[in-house]
Parts: C-alpha cells; structure tokens; sequence
C-alpha cells in the first residue's frame, strides 16, 4: 500500500494536480482500499493537521511581508543598503545582497523577497550595465537567504512538524545566513570584477545618514520581531501578530489613505496562506499513514544498515535533500520529507535545531535549480531573461552556498552556537 | 510560496458570486485571525491578562483560512505545483493534461464532502474545549470548502473548449 501510495502521489502531480491535493487523493485511496467505511478519517485528519497555534505565525508573517511591499519598505531599504556598499566594486549587486538580507528578517519568504527587491534593483542594475542574466543570478541567489535568516516561514513548517522550538531554530539561522549573504556578496564582487561591468559610487556620509532616517522604521522591525522572540518577550506568533501592526503603522505614517488599498493585500495573504497550509494539513494525513505503516523507521533502519559511518550518510541525506529541492517547492520538501528523514537524522546523531538547517539551506539552494525553481522563475520574469542565461551565472552562486551547506552539515556548532549561547544548550 | 495568477473578473454568474463570497470569507477569516493575535499579546504583556479562549480560537480560525484560502488559491490557479509533463505537450495535449486534471480533483472534493458530511454529523454534540462551539460546526469547513471546489471544477469540466485557459499554471 505504501507503494500505491507513492507512486500515486507521484502520477497525480505528473497530471498538474497540485501537490497538497496530490497528496490528499493518494491517502484517501489508500485508507479507503484499507477500510472503505473510514472516509471520515481523512477531512479529521486533514483539520487537526492545519490547526496548530505556532502555524498561526504563518499567515500573520505572510500578511507583514505583504503590508512591507505594499508600502514600499522595500525601496528605502534598497536606498540605505545602496549608500553603504554602493562604493565597492560590484556595489548595487552587493547592494541586492545586503537589502535582501534586511527584508528576510520580515518577510520570511524567499518568494515575497524576489517580487519586493526584484522591481526595485533588477531595473537599476541593468541601467548601469549589469547584464540582465547577472542581475537575475544574483537577485536569485540574495532572496533564498530569507529561508535560512530568521523569522524564516519554512523554520516554523520545521519546527511545527518534528516539534523543535521555533525559537531556537530562528536563532541557528542568523549565523548560517550572515554567511551565506557573505559569499553571496564576495562572489558577486569576483563575477562583476572578472566581466568588468563593476562600477563604483563615491561614499558620502550625508547619504548613508538621510537613507537610514527614511529606513529606520523598516529597520526597527527586525528588532521588534526577532528582539521579542529571542528575549523570551513573544512567542513567535505574537511577534508576527506585532509585525502586521508595526507594517500597519508604518503605512498610515507614509500615507494618510494607506488602509484603502489593503483589500488586495489581505486576498495576496489569504492566498498564500492556503497554498502553503494546505500542503501542511495534507502531509498530516499522509505522514500518519507511512507512521502507522512505521515507514520512516524502515528507511532510517536501512540507510543505516548500508552507509557505513555519518559522514557518508550526511551527504546522503543532503544529496537527497537537494534532489529533492530540485524537483520539489520548499513547503512540499518540508512537509513531505521532513517525518520520513528525521529518524535517520537523529539515528547518525544530528540535533534536530542542526537537521532545520540542513534542511533550510538545501532548501534555499532547491529553489535556484530547475526543474522547479520558484525564485530563480521569478527573477528571469523580472530581469525578462531566459533561465538557462540566469543559471548558468547562478551555478557559481550555488557553488558558494554549496561551501555554507559543508560547513552546517559538518560542524555543529555553526547552527548550534548561537541557539546555545543564548538558551543555553 | 504559490504563484497566483490574475484573477479573470469577467468570469459571469456563478464564478463571480462564489469568489466574492470566498474573498469575503478569507479576509474577514484573517483580519479576525490578526486581531484575536494582536489582543491576546496586548494583554498579556500589558494587563498580565489572557483572553482564555485567544489560542484555541486562533487555531479553529487557521484551520478555517487554510480551507477557504486553499479554495480562493484554487480559483487563481495559485496552488503550489510541478509543471513537469504539460510545457512538453502541445496546446491541444494541455487543455487534455487540464481537464484530466480537473476530473480527478472533482472526484477528491466530492469524497472530502461526503467524508466532511459524516464527520460534521458525528461530532455535533461535541463541545470545543474552551469555546461554546460545536465541533461539528468547527469542521464544517472542510466539507464547506470541498462543496465550494467540487462547483468550480465542475463549472470548469462543464466549459466548452474554446474558453479554457491554456497554460494556467498550479
């Protein structure tokens, strides 16, 4: 049956259902052929699979990045990150890196990152000589750091479902993702360098001073958010719940008619939110299945019986995880794979809080690769240039994120430092 | 993330109505949702105070704007997918791939209605833990949301062929 199960999960997204249905129809069929009296047990269980109060964090994150585009936040932070790099070779690129790294710690969506900065940086690259395929890569590369750096959307999906703190594992992303922003931007420096399309801005004071007044509300989210989170202040949740107040606020002080246009914004929301959920709901029925069937065990029980040593087994692990990534959205991969994986993980002994990072930054790279590559399609569509031009640029970008990925999988205390320093281990 | 699609406003009758009860729903279910969230922390690190009944409200509401905002996802084509065989079909193969597509949805929402029927039934006595709620009314938004797709897909199905959409992605 389990076989029935997968291979129907497989058929039926080949067929365009999409994937949370995909995987409802395929449970269904398969508790139905095992019971035909049980056709209750899949609307129950597909409820108590959405209703969770950390997963409120969800659709209120969602609404606060939603809120920042529609206000604009994005282009005064484009601004204040432009005056701080804008005088090093490959400035604007870095620039894009940098904003990039400034939405994360609101939005949480890799997604919503790309569409804000996209409009903004992707025009003004190009009209000071970036070619298009570049200013894609790079703006492709910067918005998947918004999975790893906190509040990441994917970490609560994590957390949610395996039971770790959110907290904790928002506290492992910071330094796995200033790293990534890092070799973003080194890389971005060494391509504009080598095409010779760098240019540079002189550094002026006054500058960097007016566009961090106009960014310091923008700023200051960060600090609500993730100052309230790691302090013990909020749970994640109520810090999202602030977010959307503090974006509310932020829009009636730059408009007076700001809550005139929020309808489209609350739909965009309200959208999001039941693609993404309903995903989580349905791999609630699908992981009490393979549960119940102990499935996750068997394949963590034969991995380890025919991978000698962890090594070999953390790249496995990995190399699945980017396969999957490949071919697979990041909510999918995460509620898909996340139950069937974690026994295995914690049988070669990685800590749960590291295992979400792995997760994430495989994730961030997934989301570059064709076939399905949510972002990389999104900043084509923006820089209006053909995918296989943008990944051919990318490939160094994922080569860079490929050495972050080495160093959380191999080194603990990459992820785990800044969780136990602040929480205690 | 999904990828919605522009919604097509001259879709006529019964289209327009059921997206505009879908839209109503799903903001009113997030605005009630943001503000239960934004009292509950108001008043507990304000007052010391809780509202008793905030967290499990907030989750019934969650549940209730994944099943309508799942719904209004569908009507954009803004569900999370893999587009994996169509882009090597030809048009003619696609609107085929889609109607295929649409059939078996169609049959899921009728099973979940039915199933949403026979749980909302069992569990109408049962009482929510803090709230003066139905469970039966509470999971009502299953079978609500399943009623609410089966009639899209089967206004799509009913379509004739000339006015399907070729290429709406999921």
């Amino acid at each position: 049956m389990t076989f029935v199960l997968l291979s129907g999960i497989v058929a039926l997204v080949l067929l365009r259902v999409p994937i949370g249905f995909a995987l409802v129809a395929a449970s269904a069929l398969v508790i139905v052929l095992d019971d035909p009296r049980s056709s209750a047990v899949v609307p129950l269980r597909l409820f108590h699979g959405a209703d969770s109060f950390p997963l409120v964090a969800v659709p209120l994150f969602i609404l606060a990045g939603a809120l920042m585009n529609r206000f604009g936040i994005s282009a005064r932070l484009v601004d204040f990150a432009s005056s701080l790099v804008g005088f090093v070779r490959g400035g604007l690129a870095m620039t894009t890196t940098l904003a990039s790294m400034f939405f994360s710690e609101i939005s949480g969506s890799a997604v919503a990152d790309a569409a804000a900065l996209g409009s903004v940086l992707v025009p003004a690259m190009t009209k000071r000589g970036y070619p298009k395929a570049f200013a894609a890569a790079v703006l492709s590369a910067s918005a998947s750091i918004a999975i790893i750096i906190p509040p990441s959307v994917p970490m609560i999906l994590y957390g949610s479902i395996t039971e770790t703190s959110i907290t904790r594992l928002f506290l492992a992303g910071v330094v796995p993702g200033v790293l990534t922003g890092f070799t973003i931007m080194v890389t971005s420096s060494i391509l504009a360098r080598r095409g010779g399309f760098a240019e540079r801005e002189p550094f002026a004071l006054p500058l960097v001073w007016t566009t961090f007044r106009r960014a310091l509300a923008p700023l200051s989210l960060p600090l609500i958010i993730l100052g309230g989170i790691f302090s013990g202040l909020f749970t994640p949740t109520e810090a999202a719940a602030l977010a959307v107040v503090a974006a509310l606020a932020i829009g009636l002080a730059s408009e007076s008619r700001a809550l005139s246009g929020l309808r489209p914004v609350f739909l965009d929301a309200a959208r999001q939110t039941g693609s993404v959920m309903i995903l989580v709901a349905a791999s609630a029925v699908v992981g009490w299945y393979l549960t119940v069937q102990q499935v996750p065990q068997i394949l963590a029980d034969s991995v380890t019986a025919t991978v000698q040593g962890t090594t070999a087994s953390i790249l496995l692990l990995n190399a699945a995880l980017l396969v999957a990534g490949m071919f697979l959205h990041s909510t999918a991969a995460i509620v898909l794979l996340v139950p069937i994986f974690m026994p295995l993980a914690s049988q070669i002994g990685i800590d749960p809080v590291q295992f979400g990072l792995i997760v994430s930054v495989n994730l961030a790279i997934g989301q570059q690769t064709p076939p399905v590559a949510s972002v990389l399609i999104i900043s084509c569509s923006i820089a209006d240039s053909p995918m296989d031009e943008v990944f051919r640029v990318n490939m160094y970008f994922i080569a860079a994120m490929l050495v972050v990925l080495l160093l959380v999988s191999f080194v603990p205390s990459v992820s785990l430092w800044l969780p136990n320093l602040v929480l205690g281990s | 993330m999904g990828n919605p699609a522009s919604p097509d406003p001259k879709r006529p009758g019964l289209d327009s109505g059921l997206r505009r009860l879908v839209e109503g729903l799903s903001i009113g279910l997030l605005a009630a949702l943001t503000a239960i969230c934004v009292l509950e922390v108001t008043l507990r690190n304000l007052a010391g105070a809780s509202l008793g009944w905030g967290d499990e409200m907030a989750g019934y509401l969650l549940v209730w704007l994944t099943f309508i905002g799942a719904t209004l996802a569908q009507l954009d084509s803004g569900h999370i997918g893999a587009d994996l065989v169509s882009r090597f079909l030809s048009p003619a193969g696609r609107r085929r791939l889609e109607r295929v597509s649409q059939g078996i949805l169609l049959a899921l929402q009728l099973f979940l209605l039915i199933g949403g029927v026979q749980l909302v039934s069992i569990a109408l006595r049962d009482r929510a833990t803090s709230l003066p709620i139905s469970m039966g009314v509470l999971y009502a938004a299953v079978p609500l949301s399943a009623l609410l797709l089966a009639i899209t897909h089967l206004a799509a199905l009913l379509r004739p062929a000339s006015r399907d959409r070729a290429g709406s992605s999921t």
